[in-house]
């Protein structure tokens, strides 16, 4: 390291340099794609697959972040109806809500439709009436055809009947295939009744930037202000009320988090070194390390997400490190003025590798959320450590020349964890290790990797959400089935397959509801096969006898398929009712994709076993999916800690021995484990969040076996082990008083994970050689 | 995440299909005072009892009426209504839902659930009228002396399906309700009531399925 032994003050200006470089860098890539700060925690755990199939499903997502829902209650319909009205208005003047909609006067209506499928009549078959056809049933046939005309009212029969005696189209339209619906249309207002209350329904649509963090904020907190001054009851559900409450929360903690973890850092080092060059030097560190942070994160991604942001706040406590390493040096010990951290630059670059190790492991994560806070982390240790080695010395310079009086605490320190340390066997340790290993193998089952569990929503918007659900009678299901083919037609013809399926499961109870749009518009296929049974039935005679009985005397259909014109699904997406379906219809990349929803699930699994076998046909469960691959990450992180493990085994008995390389990877993995079982203890079980602490762990663990290792069981290293312990355990134990579960699991396992370490890691002096 | 994922469009289309159409906000006012209307319309309710009944269904474009007879049975807000002749068909109204069943079915059938046509039904068959979903009229037949009520449906859906409903008592066992549609088509139904007791057999036929 040749560069290392320049003057302090050409190492500084180089230092400068690239620090200009990285802030120009920032602003560059700042001013011409400035950084989203995301607040949507359904996206915590964005899967970065960028497959064709993964890109269409996040579409469909969005498509659903948008919508928003209001209802307006009160006792009185019209004073319902004049307050959805007042708040509609007051909603349009809100910046960033695009569209607010309480008045339906344009709902397309049954006329309409029935206009629309007329020219199809006899392409479009229920299935009932496509059975009594292929049966040839004639008195099957005109019992179902006379059921129609028999009923009460039957606006569907009273539209088709005079254009088509057959009845099917009456037929066709008048399935039931829709689940229950409370709301009614009065006054062009739809209104639902709902213990003595009436609830006007309101919707509104929020610019695509809606997520936005200030933006979420700001819509919400106008809304909110809006519902206050109103008699009516408002309820509110959607995505922006989620990420408003994700964003105010995060910016308070990542503010408060980092206001607290700052200021004990400052104490900190004002009580261990005591010169403000210490406070400024410390100081100076955090900041260089956030801005590289920043920096990678600005350029390597477009959206950010808040929980990243609080997770990074950690870096805080680690860059500090690398401060306190070279202040007890350069403070406490006689050195190189040219190079005052000669001696432990070693150190500083191993202990400076194993925490990048520790962070590159994340990189590999299936979740975005994982690589920002690896990425940001990475960088600001770099950040870090650049200015220990290049900037400290020149900074340092003068502070240096009067050697600082070793703090006597720290002696004391020392000389009561020397103490300690002896009174503990370090074989002791290696075999407790191996037998805390092998019990904890069998203990350690008990994981949880549902994502809904990572965060916390708060009751206000858990009881609105319920509160509209059974208002409004909904019981669609988040999970759905996409069909997918290289055109319309070929989407139509899968859909219809997987259709044809569900309706078993709907037999089976397995679930209530789906919507298609097969149920609306059939294949092309399916219109020529329907035709043709239409003109055999016709040719047999099946419809003569309602025919004589509505006095028709003259075939109405039409018996030349050349002739029929069929319904495709672009015409029928611009129906009135197509346009409906248009959001579950999608093209990417010259393929089709189609959506069908589920509701009222009950048997799950029985589906997706069904359609495990489809390549074009997929169950998509976001939540369950997400899961597994959380488990999935977890089982790869455990054996790459395994394999860390391995490899920091093999370094440090190439660099020492072999029985400090195995105290050494014996303190983190003790430390590891039980951390882990504590906080099975204190959690109940144990989340990807408390394995991702592990590596934290590991890293820090490590990097404090490598300065007992170098440097023996020196004042200084209890002196810098002892600072970093402390502000890591400041730092992780502020992450306790977060609202977030995840965020608490992460900062309980470090919190006790690096206590462990700490008073675990001079083990490795007891066999100390001379190495150099 | 327990976010609501609820598609707001698919809440228009069972709307619609719930028989919506363009319709005017100009509902008709009743003409008799509250009072009076409470009195009238208890006239009409019809709490329990079973009977026959003729269908008389005349489309616009026919000459000749579709006709059909069954039986029915009635039990508060429960109605069967079961066709005989010239067919077999039933339907039943009961829990805020519409069942169907034709010769070829088992059993009842879910046809709609909390639907304005099956509040409708309900109303007109059982006379059990809420003045908050009717405009309602008094109105004579058959010389001045049969009573009539003639009802306006409030909701827009039901706006669109049928101008109106009028159902008069002829007697203690007679009554008769005539409903027109919008495209001008007119439903006869005379109901002629024989008990006014129901048997077992006779109400756990009106059970859901």
């Amino acid at each position: 390291m040749k560069l290392l032994e320049w003057q302090p003050k050409t190492k500084a200006i180089l230092w400068f340099v690239q620090c200009a470089l990285i802030l120009l860098a920032l602003i560059l890539s700042h001013s011409y794609n400035p950084i989203v700060v995301n607040s949507d925690i359904s996206r915590m755990f964005t899967n970065s697959d960028n497959s064709e199939l993964n890109t269409v499903n996040n579409q469909i997502e969005q498509q659903a972040v948008k919508s928003q829902i209001l209802l307006v209650g009160h006792q009185n319909k019209s004073d319902a109806i004049a307050d959805s009205d007042l708040l509609t208005a007051q909603l349009n003047n809100i910046s960033g809500i695009e569209y607010v909609k309480n008045r339906y006067e344009n709902l397309p209506n049954i006329n309409q439709i029935v206009k629309q499928y007329l020219p199809y009549r006899q392409l479009l078959l229920s299935d009932e009436y496509k059975n009594i056809l292929i049966n040839q049933d004639g008195g099957k046939l005109f019992e179902r055809q006379f059921s129609l005309l028999n009923q009460m009212v039957d606006p569907n029969v009273s539209l088709t009947l005079e254009y088509d005696s057959t009845l099917s189209l009456a037929d066709y339209l008048s399935r039931s295939y829709l689940p229950t619906n409370t709301l009614v249309l009065e006054n062009n207002h739809l209104i639902t009744e709902y213990e003595n209350k009436y609830y006007v329904l309101i919707v509104f649509e929020t610019s695509a930037s809606g997520l936005d963090i200030d933006k979420s904020q700001e819509v919400v907190k106008q809304i909110k202000s809006l519902v206050s001054n109103h008699q009516s009851e408002v309820l509110f559900t959607g995505s922006i009320f989620y990420a408003s409450e994700a964003s105010t929360t995060g910016q308070f903690e990542m503010t408060l988090f980092s206001s607290l973890s700052m200021l004990i850092m400052l104490l900190l080092v004002i009580w261990g070194y005591r010169k403000l060059s210490s406070l400024v030097a410390t100081l100076c560190i955090i900041s260089i390390s956030i801005l590289y942070g920043v920096c990678a994160l600005v350029i390597v991604f477009d959206e950010v997400s808040i929980i990243a942001l609080i997770f990074s706040i950690t870096l805080i406590g680690i860059a500090a490190d690398y401060s306190f390493h070279s202040l007890s040096e350069m403070l406490f010990t006689q050195f190189e003025s040219k190079n005052p951290l000669k001696s432990i630059h070693k150190s500083l670059t191993m202990g400076f590798l194993t925490t990048i190790a520790g962070y590159v492991v994340l990189l590999f994560a299936p979740f975005i959320l994982f690589q920002q806070i690896a990425i940001f982390t990475m960088a600001g240790l770099t950040g870090a450590y650049l200015t220990a080695l290049f900037f400290f010395p020149w900074l340092m310079a003068k502070r240096m020349e009067k050697k600082s009086i070793f703090p006597a605490f720290i002696t004391r320190l020392n000389t009561y964890h020397k103490k300690l340390t002896h009174c503990l066997s370090a074989d002791y340790i290696l075999i407790s290790t191996i037998i805390v290993i092998i019990v904890s193998l069998t203990l350690f089952n008990n994981f949880n990797d549902d994502v809904r569990s990572f965060y916390s929503v708060s009751n206000e918007i858990k009881t609105n959400e319920n509160k509209v659900k059974s208002i409004l009678g909904q019981k669609d299901e988040p999970q759905y089935i996409l069909v997918s083919g290289k055109d319309a037609q070929s989407v139509l013809e899968q859909e219809e397959v997987a259709v044809a399926l569900l309706k078993e499961h709907v037999k089976s109870g397995d679930l209530t509801h789906y919507k298609a749009m097969t149920q609306w518009i059939p294949s092309i296929k399916t219109q020529q096969y329907n035709a043709k049974l239409m003109m055999a039935a016709n040719g047999n005679s099946l419809f003569d006898r309602t025919s004589l009985m509505l006095g028709n005397s003259e075939s109405v259909l039409r018996d030349d398929l050349q002739t029929l014109s069929f319904m495709t699904l672009n015409t029928w997406l611009n129906t009135s009712l197509g346009q409906l379906f248009k959001q579950q219809f999608i093209t990417h990349n010259d393929n089709s994709y189609s959506v069908i929803r589920l509701s009222g699930l009950t048997n799950f699994s029985a589906i997706q076993t069904t359609f495990s076998h489809f390549d074009r046909i997929t169950v998509v469960n976001k939540v369950e999916d997400i899961s597994l691959q959380i488990a999935k990450f977890r089982t790869l992180l455990l054996s790459v800690l395994i394999i860390a493990l391995t490899a920091a085994w093999l370094v440090f008995t190439i660099r020492f021995n072999i029985k400090i390389a195995s105290v050494a990877i014996s303190i983190p993995s003790l430390a590891i484990i039980i951390s882990l079982g504590l906080s099975i203890w204190v959690q109940g079980d144990l989340n990807i969040f408390n394995i991702v602490a592990s590596v934290l762990i590991l890293a820090l663990g490590l990097d404090y076996s490598v300065y007992y290792a170098e440097h023996g069981f020196q004042r200084t290293i209890t002196l810098t082990t002892l600072m970093s312990a402390l502000s890591s355990i400041a730092v992780f134990s502020i992450l306790l008083l977060s609202s977030m579960p995840a965020i608490q699991s992460f900062g309980l396992t470090v919190f006790i994970g690096v206590l462990l370490v700490f008073f675990l890691a001079p083990q490795v002096t007891k066999w100390q050689v001379s190495h150099d | 995440m327990a976010k609501l994922f609820m598609n707001i469009k698919w809440l228009i289309l069972i709307l619609v299909w719930s028989h919506s159409a363009n319709s005017t906000n100009n509902v008709m006012n009743s003409d008799i005072t509250s009072k009076e209307a409470d009195t009238l319309i208890n006239s009409f309710e019809f709490e329990i009892g079973k009977g026959t009944f003729k269908q008389s269904k005349s489309f616009k474009f026919m000459s000749m009426p579709i006709i059909s007879h069954g039986d029915f049975i009635i039990d508060g807000e429960r109605v069967l209504w079961k066709t005989t002749e010239p067919v077999n068909s039933s339907i039943l109204l009961a829990d805020g839902a519409v069942y169907k069943k034709n010769t070829a079915d088992n059993e009842f059938k879910l046809l709609v659930k909390e639907s304005p046509i099956n509040h409708m039904l309900s109303a007109i068959l059982t006379g059990n009228i809420d003045l908050n979903n009717w405009s309602v009229s008094t109105s004579k037949m058959h010389d001045d002396v049969i009573p009539c009520l003639t009802m306006l449906p409030k909701s827009q859906q039901l706006m669109s399906i049928f101008t109106s409903a009028t159902l008069c008592i002829e007697s203690d066992k007679q009554r008769e309700v005539v409903l027109l549609d919008k495209q001008q088509n007119k439903t006869l139904i005379e109901m002629k009531i024989n008990h006014k007791l129901l048997t077992v057999e006779d109400k756990l036929s009106l059970e859901t399925p």
